[in-house]
């Protein structure tokens, strides 16, 4: 399988065809006349919308989002512990932020040097004063298990369009797997499985940027460990890819809409994968596909041929068994507020 | 040197695999990692020599040059061996002067070198008392994971079995071989708890509670041994790891071809 | 920059230089990323009988603190020789010249960089000269380039780099280790060829301002072939058959 480089950008490439007007993204600047990459990328257009899925790139956490992220305390204070996110940017964890009442100068009590903690990131100040916290259901310290370290900007890719990839890994390999948005995965399972399961995730690092990753890490897996448990159903390419033919084709309609006086829009029907009901991850519900009239003009950060909307994200609670569904906490990666609008170069 | 940050689930992970003879990699205790070499990449060195093992990357460059000899050897050659621990090569390598483990590595290196014998130094003379033949050994890691010793110390001894002393260069006659005999290879050992385990990686190393090198010749003696790190080592210990890292010596020896 | 070699003909009759070349002709130059797994970004790059390396890391914490801006990233370039990098060996540890030049190529990538993206940051980029022959500079600032960008660092464009110089009498381009030994002038210069914008330029010898114009018009040519280059090696990393 190989992939054509054509769609690979690289800093200064030139996004948009001459002339023709488009809105700065992900991974792009306004540079008075076009819009230009700033990083080795993935094209990935979205209506008027240039974005691009970064090659590379540390992890920085943004505003608003609130990742789930992986961090290790690497100091402990009177009130607060400091954590490392994997980050050019340490994070700050109070104890108003935990769950347990923790008097001056007992934080040693709670959390120590070396501890891991699943957290989100609760507020990225100005200056990236980055704050976690663990109030919520499901984030707790990890007692056990291996901490797998990938590139962020892969992450996506790991958890699938709609968690395809990470339930098929879980799947074949019977491992537990958190996945934290920091490039940080929890794993806990057989030792000779959790060794495949490194080598699928090195393969999907040094795969993402080809279409029918899937496919061929499922041949992968299959490979090494033969059938997957449970009543996990098989990747299929091509239900997929007529679900993407689906997908692409209602953007199109609303692109197209959008620009048609507003009487002829015929709202679309909630897009249903009414003939696979995999259990995407351990949550009960699928989740849903928003209705296509609310839906801002998503861009999503993935190929078009194996999108990630929504990072499906998996808790487990103390007892091994899976914590609350959080899916509906879930954005869209509305692209909206990343959009850089003529931006300055230097 | 600041330190890798090492979660303490990880640190037990490793120690829970151990007892298991088992690894983090995949690897049995005993059980190096791939090596592959490559001999003189850099044609500006005298000799040189690239020695990865897995993710370990080192390049040895041996320079020679003329200067005096030592008061009390005025007819014998001049050795001496350099390490940088560049941060180009790790993250938490820090610029600056060389601090003592990148000294500790190459003390240890050269150690190996000069108790095997390895150079000829009584054939490294040109003017007695006055000039002699002077061989650096540089050490250059290119991507650091672990073991430094021993890849640097295979790299160094790979360097200076095909080394040309560069007397044209000099106008002192015509270029010759580096006079070398008995290549030895070095050995990295650390203990993880509750086993011991050969050619560490990094995290190994970080969260290793003592570390041991040993130094073979091509008969099996040793020729330099070094413990790093606190924590100790029973006697046991010390005898099995010195039988199991003969193996390993000898293992390397056929791979690269340093048998005579 | 001497004088001397006066039994060499720089160039002869046929307008070939020692080596072979064209006055304005390069060096053979491969470039490939990656090398340094440890690093966020890596290259190689071989151009004549140069060998260098360079790998960044970062965006990551600057240390000391007082050191830190508060609305921006630094971008401090490290070029360092490896002691057996040339011909008589270097003793480790950065000199004069080491310094000087670590601070040129720190000026001239910050310039296309987004450092604003990461306040109190630094992007560290370590230039390792393995093998010298002339022009180490450039290949440096072209291979640290190629680095940053395998980083995911944001970047306006990239930066070429390639010298000129004056052997002989004759402006000719990306001196061999010999034109270089014994030439009268040496321009090394970066330069965003999408832009035209000059990042990094040194000159030494003596050359009149005539001299100078040509030699630009010379850089200028090759840097576009050198730029295509690059953007070639950064393709050629995604564009591999899958395992």
């Amino acid at each position: 399988m190989s992939r054509s480089n054509k769609d690979i950008t690289v800093p200064g490439t030139i996004m948009n065809p001459p002339g023709e007007k488009m809105q700065a993204g992900n991974g792009t600047f306004w540079n008075g006349q076009d819009v230009v990459a700033n990083i080795v990328g993935l094209r990935n257009q979205r209506g008027a919308y240039m974005n691009l899925i970064p090659m590379g790139g540390r992890y920085v956490p943004q505003p608003r989002k609130n990742d789930l992220i992986i961090g290790i305390i690497t100091d402990t204070a009177p009130s607060y512990w400091t954590v490392d996110i994997n980050s050019p940017y340490t994070a700050m964890l109070h104890v108003n932020d935990c769950p347990w009442k923790v008097d001056f100068g007992e934080t040693v009590r709670y959390l120590n040097n070396g501890d891991v903690i699943i957290a989100k990131i609760s507020e990225v100040g100005e200056l990236r004063k980055v704050y976690v916290s663990l109030k919520e259901k499901g984030l707790r310290r990890l007692e056990s298990g291996h901490i797998i370290t990938m590139s962020p900007s892969k992450v996506p890719r790991v958890i699938g369009k709609k968690g395809s990839m990470l339930s098929m890994l879980k799947a074949y390999t019977n491992c537990r797997i958190f996945v934290g948005q920091n490039g940080r995965l929890w794993v806990d399972g057989k030792h000779e499985n959790i060794l495949v399961l490194e080598e699928a995730v090195n393969r999907i690092e040094a795969m993402s940027h080809m279409p029918g990753l899937t496919t061929e890490i499922e041949a992968f897996l299959k490979s090494r460990l033969g059938e997957p448990s449970g009543d996990y159903r098989e990747h299929d390419d091509r239900r997929g890819d007529r679900r993407d033919d689906r997908r692409d084709r209602r953007d199109d309609r609303r692109d197209r809409r959008d620009e048609r006086p507003r009487e002829e829009a015929k709202p679309e029907p909630v897009e249903e994968p009414k003939e696979e009901p995999v259990e995407e991850t351990d949550e009960p519900a699928p989740v849903e596909e928003p209705a296509a009239e609310t839906v801002e003009d998503t861009v999503e950060e993935a190929p078009a041929e194996e999108t990630t909307e929504e990072p499906v994200i998996s808790i487990v609670g103390a007892d091994g068994e899976p914590a609350d569904d959080i899916s509906e906490d879930i954005k869209e990666e509305s692209e909206v507020k990343e959009v850089i609008f003529e931006e300055e170069g230097d | 040197m600041r330190q890798e940050v090492i979660a303490d689930i990880e640190r037990d992970y490793i120690y829970n695999l151990v007892k298991q003879g088992k690894r983090a990699d995949g690897r049995g205790l005993d059980e190096n990692r791939e090596i592959s070499y490559e001999i003189n990449p850099i044609t500006s060195a005298d000799g040189s020599a690239r020695v990865k093992m897995g993710n370990a990357d080192v390049i040895v460059g041996v320079k020679i040059g003329i200067g005096s000899p030592f008061n009390d050897r005025p007819a014998m050659g001049v050795m001496m061996t350099v390490a940088e621990l560049r941060p180009f090569a790790y993250e938490y390598f820090e610029t600056g002067p060389p601090r003592p483990p990148a000294i500790e590595i190459a003390r240890v290196v050269d150690r190996g070198i000069r108790e095997a014998g390895t150079i000829d130094i009584s054939k490294l003379c040109i003017e007695e008392g006055e000039k002699v033949w002077m061989v650096f050994i540089d050490i250059h890691a290119i991507n650091f994971d672990g073991n430094l010793i021993a890849a640097a110390g295979l790299a160094g001894t790979l360097a200076l079995k095909n080394a040309t002393v560069p007397a044209e260069q000099y106008d002192v006659g015509e270029n010759f071989p580096l006079p070398v005999v008995n290549y030895p290879i070095p050995v990295t050992s650390v203990k993880l708890r509750h086993g011991i385990v050969v050619d560490p990686t990094a995290v190994e190393e970080v969260v290793a509670d003592a570390r041991i090198t040993t130094t073979f010749d091509e008969n099996g003696d040793l020729r330099a041994m070094q413990k790093g790190h606190g924590g100790s080592f029973t006697r046991q210990e010390l005898t099995q790891i010195i039988e199991t890292n003969a193996k390993v010596s000898n293992n390397i020896r056929d791979l690269v071809g340093l048998k005579q | 920059m001497g004088g001397g070699g006066e039994d060499l003909t720089f160039i002869d009759d046929e307008g070939k230089r020692l080596d072979g070349r064209k006055p304005n002709e390069l060096r053979p130059i491969k470039m490939k990323l990656g090398g340094v797994p440890n690093a966020d970004g890596s290259a190689l790059v071989e151009w004549g009988d140069n060998k260098v390396m360079a790998a960044c890391y970062g965006p990551r914490e600057l240390h000391p603190k007082h050191k830190q801006h508060p609305m921006r990233a630094l971008v401090q370039v490290t070029y360092n020789m490896a002691p057996f990098s040339v011909s008589d060996r270097k003793r480790p540890g950065p000199d004069r010249r080491s310094q000087e030049i670590s601070k040129v190529l720190s000026e001239a990538l910050t310039h296309v960089t987004f450092v604003e993206q990461f306040p109190k940051a630094t992007i560290d980029v370590y230039v390792e000269i393995l093998q010298a022959s002339a022009g180490t500079r450039c290949v440096g600032l072209t291979a640290a380039s190629l680095a940053m960008a395998d980083a995911g660092i944001p970047m306006r464009d990239i930066v070429t780099s390639v010298a000129a110089g004056k052997v002989g009498g004759e402006i000719v381009l990306d001196l061999s280790k010999e034109e270089d030994n014994f030439g009268e002038a040496d321009l090394p210069i970066g330069m965003v060829v999408n832009s035209g914008e000059v990042v990094l330029l040194q000159m030494d010898g003596h050359m009149t301002t005539a001299e100078f114009e040509k030699a630009m018009g010379l850089i200028e040519d090759a840097a576009k072939e050198i730029y295509g280059m690059q953007v070639d090696a950064i393709k050629a990393k995604y564009s591999e058959v899958g395992a």
